[in-house]
């Protein structure tokens, strides 16, 4: 079945060739009359080759197009013709034909664009008038003016159709940015980062989604470089994942990086200093104390001075970069290294980056070929980052400790042991099984750290073999190597350490490696027909080893694997795995004069995922028509420009690796090969996604855009691991059914002008997203017997959250983010809250929906005032709807040291209908409850503020080009009900414990100033 | 046109290159997980249901609703106001004993039916360990999944209280016949994974005679003609007689003592019980230093002073210099866990002869056997003394630092054997030495109150209970698990019609219990 698959395949493709191939031998028949001689050219912009632009002689006797170098042959021009050269958004120049064989254009962009150019899926620039979904770019000044140790946290507000929260473990975390709605259970949801057309894979230093998790990382994609970076599309909707297969589904955010310029050499020199502090802590009291020996200050008034906030630094984030740009107009080179260097606001944490690029690009043999190379290596390190749960965590013990006790004691986080020989800590407290530790030893002595080493290398060889086929050959390369290390030092809480101490020294590394071959095919047929085709095959590599060891010390403080106790406590850990994907993929675009196009794309891919089942591979389409209606009627004036799109995709996924095999894991806790508690399940089928979209692209009055998306998915054959009875034996069993529909609006509208020496541009984009589970698990057939059983009532909790009673589950009908809490205050007959005389306030089990952790809609405004050299900037961003739930405030109200506790004692308790009861009474009753630390999501805030001056380059002899900013970030939180920032994420990956705050890291506010010199 | 042709070529023979997936089932196997294993290596994992010694099931298997055996506190409020302590355990709390054990056994003993196919000295084995976990599931929960559960049988049926434990002495015979045979074989085939005996089948045969004893007592008030029978077989075929015979969970580095990394290791989250402190206290009892540590809270106060079980809202490090169990100190992180001890037997028998059952002896002397085993078996001396103390009695617990928490103690009962005492007294006599040799199994000590209502175990400080448990009574079983009416609604609905009030309540008798209105 596979072989033939592959082989229809193949000839379908070699079908299409000779098509192509025929027409190009009989369509240049529409020139061979009248004479005339052959000009060659190249076209080019600013930043390299322009693709697809039009070389017509005035008369109309000859044209053509642009290959994907940018040069052009054009037939039977004579002289005194005049050759008009035009693109989408550039000026279009008339050169008048007086006998040069060489004409080389270099277009400028327009200042009242139509239309725009766009990098899209390969690479390549397209206009943007033929794409049939929603494309969305991003110039580097909005990545580079408000600078962000990871680029994406920088895009917030900027883009319809994706949500970005930042890690909460500061900077250099990963962040979590999902496109149009979590549309997979059990998959990720995260969108690909594509790096020059080549997909990148994202090695994530994840944890899990517990509160009793080890910390966050960061991940692959915040170790790009911000100044390496050209521009950013995003494309929202799946229809880039015919050219970059299943995990493009998810959306993709595709970054150009910088080449060097041609016949221009320039260096670039820029720091950026900003520093950070909390904000958004939650609000606690420090006037009661708590009662002798007891750890909960819920005794007499003491009026300490203990503030928490004395705990926080200022953070402080450097980035310095140089780049170098040269070349010739065959030779670029482009160099840069970049130092992001970051202290963290909590003591002793940390996050450094050192970045080096180098890039070629090369045309020779006659600029038939064109060869790209690049390289990189970035070495990241970083310390103690936290983000949030009551491991590793210090801001437990910092929150609740007892008010009446002396922190000053507690600052002096260890004390000599004359009988050990060493420190130890000094907490006479315990951990009271919320993690409470000395902060300031947690931040000192169990210290946390990655390593960091990547390097990645790519090379591309186009072969321009006529002026409307090229092949291009790439390869690209990207090595991890991490390695982690955890040193709690000897008397750290037994909970995670032995007496001498705990040792854990894990090695991570991953190769991957991506090569493809695409052929791409540029044809203009008479004056009305254009053809754009690319086929291509690509293979795409992933192994990833991990191995290490973890336990508990024998000698305090060695920490060595020779020093590990082997007998209890000790976990080795190895694991690893190699996935490839094949596949072969063709993308058809169909032009009619300039305002129809209709788009065809194919792919079939061979997973490794799925040897052993009965699938062996799977294949998906996808449809687009576009329609510039502007071009095809006589627009009134004021509509400078409309299109419509609509387009329609399915894409493959398949299920995770060894799900077709059984064996057995090895647990580490008892050392032994253990068994799985899910039922084998071995009849798997990937899970499809089904999209459409349509929308519309509109200019008014040369200055007013329009982009307005509705777009729907459904995915179907989700992957649950469904849960089974006790009888069963086995806890679960992975069946696929179910159908989760995501639908939404997004929307952008700007507007921008020039009135002299004064610019104006302002932005405004919303997305809305709905997500619905329609159907849930049905006509599940058990695996063993072959039946179908009913699991209709089946359980389907997908992850709770530690500290609060709630639960996200699935409904149908419901949507992927449902939070139900499990109790409720008990009430009389009457709806009343009880007060029982003999037992006192009570909670009883009463499961209730809380809301959605998923907003209803995201905002940004993004605006820019410029005047001369100056430029202000500002974006706003809002969230609209959904909730969050803060553990942390329940857990400060059952220790009394929120500010509530303190306002209710002094108010003399919480009145409950028509009765008084004791604050300590009620807060301890209610606490632990997610129904009453439940909040309102939706917040409106200043996100950003830059004010940029670029300085006249008169006073720098026009040698030097220099700009100074100053830029702030999260400056004004305008509405807020929460209790913390409802916008950071403290475990990025996971689809499900999100908007929850277990003593969370706060939120930071981020201010400082940048310095760019241009030579 | 040839040219381009040879470049199409290229570029499908390149394809047709690159989709090579003959690697792909080699990518697609673990490299580091075996995808068999050999039959003896699934039992470690059953072994682990006998005495839950990895921490996270120590904590709620041992300690969380154990605390109803009077041995244990769980001195803490996690998060929820909701502990079994107070009655009050919500769904998610009280599920997770019963589906632990399902899933932690079922997983390993599926796999030894499959390579075995049901037969022989493994799969025997085999089912000796599942009795004795789900008699342990019986005792919690009532009517269970047992006899119908079957590979590939997702929705099984429960047993009503009868059928299952019958359907389990069944089971068990059958282990006892095969590993009778293997007893004069010296052959030993589990001797590596046996964290036992070390694969020793005399031993084994003991120890399945001494849990048919054990049950047949357990259901001695439901089916008293039956259980006599089976006391009597398991007794004549020879139940554990010496501490050599005690079974503990050796852990051999499997996993450190549970209730160790729970006291020590988790910074006190378990601590010895009221009850049970008060009790020894009154007696004096010499084996107080082997089963606890002091208290360092008060000076001058007793050296043992427990921690009363189900005070809301509690902080651990609040009592965290109470007494806590002896497994805290640091020689207890490797120390063996008792899964059942030689003591259990001696007193088995001796409530059997109360009863007028053959157990081979007086119910005196095998009570006093039971004392002496259990003295031995911690290396306590005094045991003489302490058999003829016919003056002591339980003591009134005395909570020096929070005294809202002291409660007195309604038992008077003393340590020496008195022939002329009534039965009744006998048999309280009986179960409060029993109870204190059964130390710290919880399921049997709480097991034993709610059959014969002794010992008197203190209160919880706040009853909070929403189902009615009263001080006098506790809590009488497990809740069915929250999860079987989303999964397997069905059975578990018509389980319920099982029970003896057709409530599935934490205030329902089971099948065997002392029903409501006799004594207490």
């Amino acid at each position: 079945m596979r072989n033939l698959i592959k082989s229809l395949m193949s000839t379908c493709c070699l079908a299409l060739l000779l098509i192509f191939g025929a027409e190009a031998f009989t369509a240049p028949k529409a020139y061979a009359q009248g004479g005339g001689v052959t000009v060659k050219g190249v076209v080019k912009d600013a930043l390299g080759p322009v693709i697809g632009a039009t070389i017509v002689t005035k008369s109309g006797t000859s044209g053509t197009t642009s290959s994907t170098d940018g040069s052009f042959t054009l037939n039977k021009v004579k002289q005194g013709d005049v050759i008009v050269v035009s693109f989408i958004g550039y000026e279009t120049q008339e050169i008048p034909y007086a006998g040069q064989t060489q004409i080389d254009v270099t277009l400028v962009e327009s200042s009242a664009q139509m239309d725009a150019v766009v990098v899209t899926a390969l690479g390549i620039k397209r206009a943007e008038k033929a794409l049939s979904y929603n494309v969305q770019q991003v110039k580097a000044e909005e990545l580079t003016a408000a600078k962000d140790a990871n680029f994406m946290n920088s895009l917030v507000g900027k883009v319809a159709g994706v949500q970005i929260n930042a890690g909460a473990n500061g900077a250099g975390g990963a962040s979590r940015v999902v496109m149009r709605g979590t549309k997979s259970l059990t998959g990720s949801n995260l969108a690909l980062y594509v790096i020059d057309g080549i997909p990148m894979f994202n090695m994530m230093n994840t944890a899990s989604g517990s509160n009793m998790s080890d910390q966050p990382g960061t991940d692959g994609v915040a170790d790009i470089n911000p100044d390496d970076i050209e521009s950013i599309t995003m494309l929202t909707g799946p229809s880039a994942a015919a050219l970059y297969g299943n995990a493009a589904a998810s959306g993709v955010v595709l970054i150009t990086t910088k080449k060097g310029s041609a016949d221009k050499t320039t260096v670039t020199v820029s720091n950026s200093t900003t520093f950070s502090q909390v904000y958004m802590m939650p609000e606690m009291q420090s006037k009661y104390g708590n009662a002798a020996g007891k750890i909960v200050s819920w005794g007499n008034q003491v009026n300490s001075s203990y503030d928490p906030k004395g705990f926080f630094n200022t953070g402080t984030n450097l980035i310095n970069t140089v780049s170098l740009s040269t070349g010739t107009q065959r030779n670029q080179t482009y160099l840069s290294a970049s130092t992001t260097n970051t202290t963290g606001i909590l003591p002793n944490s940390g996050y450094n980056r050192y970045n080096f690029t180098a890039r070629n690009t090369a045309t020779f043999a006659k600029e038939k070929l064109t060869l790209d190379l690049g390289a990189s290596f970035i070495k990241q390190e970083d310390c103690n980052m936290m983000s949030q749960g009551i491991y590793y965590n210090p801001l437990p013990g910092l929150y609740l400790f007892p008010r009446g006790e002396s922190f000053e004691e507690v600052q002096m986080f260890e004390r000599y042991d004359a009988a050990l020989g060493y420190n130890t800590v000094y907490w006479p407290y315990g951990n009271n099984a919320v993690g409470m530790q000395n902060p300031y030893w947690v931040q000192h002595r169990e210290v946390r750290e990655n390593e960091k080493k990547r390097y990645m290398a790519n090379a591309s060889l186009k072969w321009q073999i006529t002026d409307w086929l090229d092949i291009t050959g790439r390869v690209r390369i990207d090595n991890y190597d991490n390695r982690l290390t955890y040193k709690l030092a000897a008397s750290t809480d037994q909970l995670w350490a032995s007496k001498a101490g705990h040792y854990r020294d894990i090695r991570t590394n991953s190769n991957s490696t991506y090569a493809d071959v695409i052929a791409t095919v540029n044809k203009t047929f008479g004056e009305d027909w254009t053809l754009n085709v690319n086929l291509g095959a690509s293979l795409d590599d992933t192994k990833y080893e991990q191995i290490g060891y973890n336990g508990q010390l024998i000698i305090p403080n060695l920490f060595a694997i020779h020093n590990l106790d082997w007998s209890t406590k000790f976990k080795p850990t190895q694991s690893g795995y190699h996935d490839q994907a094949q596949a072969i993929f063709a993308n058809v675009e169909v032009g009619w004069k300039s305002m129809l196009y209709l788009t065809l794309t194919g792919r079939n891919d061979w997973e490794s995922q799925l040897a052993f089942s009965n699938y062996t591979s799977f294949f998906y389409p996808s449809v687009g028509l576009s329609a510039v209606l502007s071009n095809m009627f006589n627009a009134p004036k004021w509509l400078s420009f409309l299109k419509v799109r609509g387009s329609y995709t399915e894409v493959g996924n398949s299920y995770d690796r060894f799900m077709t095999t059984i064996s057995y894991p090895f647990d580490g806790e008892s050392k032994s090969w253990s068994t799985s508690t899910t039922y084998p399940n071995l009849d798997l089928k990937p899970e499809r996604t089904k999209s459409w979209e349509v929308g519309m692209n509109a200019r008014l009055w040369n200055h007013v855009n329009v982009d307005l998306t509705y777009y729907r998915s459904h995915t179907y054959n989700q992957t649950f691991f469904a849960a089974l009875p006790q009888g069963a034996g086995y806890s679960s069993v992975p069946v696929q059914s179910g159908d989760i529909m995501n639908q939404g609006i997004e929307m952008s509208l700007g507007y921008n002008n020039k009135w002299g020496d004064f610019t104006f541009s302002t932005n405004y984009t919303l997305t809305w997203n709905e997500n619905e589970v329609v159907t849930l698990v049905d006509n599940v057939m058990n695996p063993f017997t072959g039946e179908l059983v009913d699991m209709s009532t089946v359980n389907l909790d997908m992850g709770n959250y530690g500290g609060l009673d709630a639960k996200i589950r699935l409904e149908v009908g419901g949507s992927m983010g449902d939070v139900y809490a499990q109790h409720l205050l008990k009430r009389d007959f009457n709806g009343y809250i009880y007060d029982d005389p003999s037992g006192g306030l009570a909670v009883e089990q009463k499961e209730t929906f809380l809301g959605s952790i998923f907003p209803k809609a995201n905002m940004g405004w993004n605006t820019h005032f410029g005047w001369k050299g100056l430029d202000l900037g500002f974006t706003v961003a809002a969230r609209l709807g959904g909730i969050v739930m803060s553990a942390t405030e329940s857990y400060l109200d059952q220790y009394g040291v929120s500010k509530r506790s303190a306002d209710l004692r002094d108010k003399g308790g919480m009145k409950i209908n028509q009765g008084t009861i004791a604050a300590d009474k009620y807060l301890s009753t209610i606490s632990g409850y997610a129904a009453y630390y439940t909040y309102d999501a939706t917040n409106v805030r200043l996100s950003e503020l830059t004010l940029n001056y670029t300085l006249p380059a008169k006073w720098f002899r026009n040698k030097v080009k220099m700009s100074v900013g100053f830029v702030a970030k999260n400056l004004w939180m305008i509405y807020c009900k929460a209790p913390f920032d409802p916008e950071i994420s403290g475990e990025v990956s996971s689809n499900y414990y999100q908007g929850f705050d277990s003593f969370m890291l706060p939120s930071t506010r981020n201010i400082g100033f940048n310095v760019k010199l241009q030579f | 046109m040839n040219k381009i042709l040879k470049y199409i070529s290229g570029i499908v023979l390149l394809s047709t290159v690159v989709g090579c997936t003959s690697g792909f089932e080699k990518f697609n196997t673990n490299p580091y997980e075996p995808a068999t294993l050999p039959v003896t290596s699934f039992f470690p994992a059953m072994i682990d249901c006998l005495a839950s010694p990895e921490e996270n099931p120590c904590q709620r298997n041992n300690t969380f609703w154990a605390c109803f055996g009077g041995y244990v506190t769980a001195p803490h409020s996690w998060s929820r106001n909701t502990l079994f302590s107070t009655y009050s355990a919500d769904d998610d709390w009280n599920k997770w004993t019963v589906n632990w054990y399902y899933e932690h056994f079922y997983t390993s003993w599926f796999e030894v039916a499959r390579l075995t196919e049901n037969q022989g000295y493994y799969y025997q084995m085999a089912q000796l360990l599942r009795v004795y976990t789900m008699q342990m599931v019986a005792s919690l929960q009532g009517p269970m999944s047992y006899s119908q559960i079957a590979a590939g049988q997702f929705y099984v049926p429960y047993d009503n209280e009868e059928t299952a434990w019958k359907a389990m002495f069944d089971d068990l015979d059958a282990a006892i016949v095969e590993i009778q045979s293997a007893v004069t074989s010296t052959s030993r085939p589990l001797e590596d994974v046996d964290r036992v005996y070390g694969g020793d089948n005399s031993k084994w045969l003991k120890f399945a005679n001494t849990l048919k004893l054990r049950m047949a007592m357990r259901i001695s008030n439901a089916d008293p003609e039956y259980a006599r029978q089976k006391a009597e077989e398991a007794v004549a075929g020879g139940v554990m007689t010496s501490t050599s015979d005690s079974a503990y969970d050796l852990l051999n580095g499997r996993y450190p003592n549970g209730y160790y990394q729970i006291s020590a290791g988790w910074g006190g989250e378990a601590k010895a019980n009221a009850s049970i402190v008060s009790y020894m206290n009154g007696y004096n009892d010499p084996r107080r230093e082997k089963y606890f540590t002091a208290q360092t809270a008060v000076e001058g106060s007793d050296p043992y002073m427990g921690v009363r079980s189900g005070i809301q809202g509690m902080v651990k490090n609040d009592y965290i210099n109470y007494s806590g169990l002896i497994y805290e100190e640091s020689n207890g992180k490797t120390a063996p866990m008792p899964v059942m001890l030689a003591a259990e037997a001696a007193f088995l028998r001796a409530e059997g002869a109360l009863k007028g059952w053959n157990m081979g002896g007086t119910a005196q002397d095998l009570y006093e056997q039971g004392v002496r085993l259990s003295f031995e078996e911690w290396g306590a001396s005094g045991v003489d003394a302490y058999l003829a103390d016919n003056t002591s009695t339980p003591a009134d617990y005395t909570d020096a630092v929070n005294t809202s928490n002291s409660i007195a103690n309604k038992s008077t009962i003393t340590i020496a054997w008195d022939n002329g005492a009534s039965n009744e007294k006998k048999l309280e006599r009986i179960i409060t030495q029993k109870w204190i040799a059964g130390y710290p199994n919880g399921l049997e000590g709480w097991s034993d109150f709610r059959r014969t209502g002794y010992p008197y175990i203190f209160p919880p400080k706040n009853n909070l209970s929403t189902q009615g448990c009263t001080n006098e009574r506790g809590q009488r079983r497990l809740r069915f698990s929250v999860d079987e009416y989303s999964n397997n609604r069905a059975n578990v609905t018509a389980a319920v019609q099982m029970l003896s009030n057709g409530t599935d309540s934490d205030n329902t008798d089971l099948w065997w219990a002392l029903k409501s209105g006799s004594k207490y």
